[in-house]
């Protein structure tokens, strides 16, 4: 009877003290409810980070990120927002003092917030804090962000606890001993001489942070309770009965976790004979979360062959400097193929990428149009996507490969300002537009 | 409205105020404690208090209840006030911190009341203008609804779903990452 008890007012006075997504679940409830909350606008889920805005490039010898996106006009894009520079009055040299202070080096990104060397900042609302201190230098590519703007305006910054170092981090954890493998193997399985080889990715799912050791191994951490579970790595191939080690000498044959439509997505790729793999967790049992084969594809056939090279922004996505100020005007010229494409692949148009192998610039040699290797950039954090960097002997691409129906889509030029440069890591970015900064306690 | 003859009386019980309840039951409480509710204090400022202050909205249990409440507060106020010059910074922040712990227990022994209660009490905290028994009581109807299920807020308030079950499938797509 709570809303015959209530008044419509007293109603929306108790719901609007609730975080989005229960302000979501409460719409469900009745008639009156529903009302209390969208005659008030209480629910702001167009300020939530629930759409794709582009992916950040972390590349080595560069001072400011590369964002990679499809052009908007709407400013909901991450340079959009940056760029305007008046959504907060001078929010535009905010973000870069961030960048300054902290330095732009990513380490992580999580549901709109950008965690760098020594801040956390979000780019689309030009709001930055700085951490209470610097990540250690040597560690900063193992501290992660956890950050759910649905559920609590709180961020966290948390380490991966691994190494055991960082004990203020660590204390919290809890390791659940019972289950195997145990801390010990993952400790012994750690390979120190190529600690700091490459980048490890996490994902926020669900309140829960899971974080990839360079083993294979997931540490689900519990952000509420800060519990710690193992999960162990994707077999490979039939018949394997051990967890296969992800060691120096497969390093290019690693792994990749993230965020996708239906929870946390591993994906391998193999460079030079451009194999991918995707596993989804399977957390649907009390058991063992276990990984599923989502996709196992040999890439190669499907890959477009080289376009000539052409100048930034002869694709459908833009790659963009943030400290550039004349980004958005290379394509202009463009504007009318580009309207049909969005960040967030929408749609897969017919005829998209080179499945067909019928594209118009097949002329050029072989040698030239043959690819070289493939990269992963990233999951699509909503769609069963995944994004792709396609390398060839002049220029870099763009791909984005869509799981369900094995599509390639050509997304557009990747080329880095200088040949020294080169990607090293990335993140697709969901802009939250939430206008108050989530600060912590 | 003063009336004539009462000057001694009135002096003496200058700090007392009644108040009256729908069923008509008489509380005497101090000035300090019945101006926590802002309507109050606008009646006493008003000078429309004298013979006392009918709250035909509200019970004899609820208001015994807000008296409570106000009684607890009203004294956390005045002690804050009172100890503010007679504390070095750290003692007085020492007395601060155990106060504001102790007040924080006696707001959740307070909340701990049934589900008709609550929502009696709201409706009192609102028609008083009491804030700070507003912004405690609401909050914790706003804890229960956290994190459960439409289904389990229904069952937990008694709240008939007048929702078609093709509203229902609307709602749940428009904000389906909500549901998953």
């Amino acid at each position: 009877m709570a809303a015959d008890l209530l008044p419509d007012d007293l109603l929306a006075d108790v719901l609007a003290r609730l975080a989005p997504r229960w302000l979501a679940t409460s719409r469900c409830v009745c008639r009156s409810w529903r009302a209390a909350i969208d005659g008030r606008r209480l629910l702001r889920a167009d300020l939530l980070p629930l759409s794709l805005g582009g992916i950040f490039l972390g590349a080595s010898d560069l001072w400011f990120p590369p964002f990679f996106s499809r052009p908007s006009s709407t400013g909901t894009a991450a340079c959009g927002g940056v760029r305007s520079g008046n959504l907060t009055g001078g929010g535009f040299d905010c973000f870069f003092d961030a960048v300054d202070a902290a330095g732009a080096a990513l380490c992580d990104h999580c549901n709109g917030l950008l965690l760098l060397y020594d801040a956390v900042v979000n780019p689309d609302t030009a709001r930055w804090a700085r951490l209470p201190r610097p990540l250690p230098e040597l560690y900063y590519r193992d501290t992660f962000l956890a950050f759910d703007p649905a559920v609590s305006p709180h961020y966290e910054v948390r380490d991966s606890g691994r190494r055991g170092r960082n004990e203020i981090l660590c204390r919290t954890f809890e390791w659940d001993e019972a289950r195997h493998p145990t801390v010990a193997d993952i400790q012994q399985s750690q390979h120190p001489s190529n600690e700091h080889d490459y980048f490890n990715y996490s994902a926020f799912w669900r309140g829960r942070l899971y974080v990839q050791f360079r083993n294979g191994f997931v540490m689900r951490i519990n952000t509420c309770s800060g519990t710690c579970h193992l999960v162990k790595p994707p077999l490979m191939g039939a018949g394997t009965s051990k967890y296969r080690l992800y060691h120096r000498s497969e390093y290019h044959h690693r792994l990749y976790l993230g965020k996708s439509k239906d929870g946390v997505y591993y994906a391998s790729v193999d460079p030079y004979k451009c194999r991918l793999h995707v596993w989804r967790l399977d957390e649907s049992s009390y058991g063992q979360p276990e990984w599923v084969l989502r996709c196992e594809e040999n890439l190669k056939p499907l890959l477009p062959p080289s376009r000539s090279h052409r100048h930034r922004g002869d694709g459908p996505w833009l790659l963009r400097y943030l400290d550039e100020e004349d980004a958005a005007d290379c394509d202009d010229e463009d504007q009318g193929q580009l309207a049909d494409w969005s960040s967030d692949m929408e749609d897969v148009p017919d005829g998209a990428g080179g499945c067909s192998g019928d594209d118009d610039d097949t002329e050029f040699y072989y040698s030239e149009s043959q690819t070289l290797y493939i990269h992963f950039l990233g999951f699509h954090p909503f769609k069963e996507v995944v994004f792709l960097h396609q390398s060839f002997a002049r220029g870099e691409r763009g791909i984005a490969y869509h799981l369900g129906c094995s599509k390639i889509q050509d997304m557009g030029t990747l080329d880095l300002h200088c040949s020294t440069e080169h990607i090293d890591m990335s993140f697709p970015y969901t802009p939250c537009l939430m206008g108050v900064f989530p600060e912590n306690n | 409205m003063a009336s004539a003859g009462s000057g001694d009386e009135k002096a003496a019980a200058a700090a007392m105020i009644t108040l009256i309840s729908s069923d008509n039951e008489k509380f005497e409480v101090t000035e300090a404690t019945a101006t926590l509710s802002q309507t109050i204090r606008h009646m006493i400022e008003d000078g429309c208090t004298d013979g006392g202050v009918p709250l035909p909205n509200v019970t004899s249990k609820i208001l015994a209840r807000v008296i409570e409440y106000c009684k607890k507060h009203a004294t956390a106020a005045a002690g804050e006030e009172g100890s503010s010059s007679s504390f070095s910074d750290a003692a007085f922040l020492e007395v601060d911190r155990a106060f504001l712990e102790e007040l924080e227990e006696f707001d959740d022994a307070f909340l701990e009341v049934d589900r008709a209660t609550l929502f009696d009490l709201i409706l009192a905290a609102n028609y008083l203008d009491i804030k700070g028994l507003l912004n405690l009581t609401c909050q914790k109807v706003a804890d229960s609804v956290k994190g459960k299920t439409p289904e389990q807020i229904r069952e937990m308030y008694n709240i008939v779903n007048d929702l078609t079950p093709e509203e229902e499938a609307e709602i749940r797509r428009e904000t389906q990452w909500a549901f998953e």
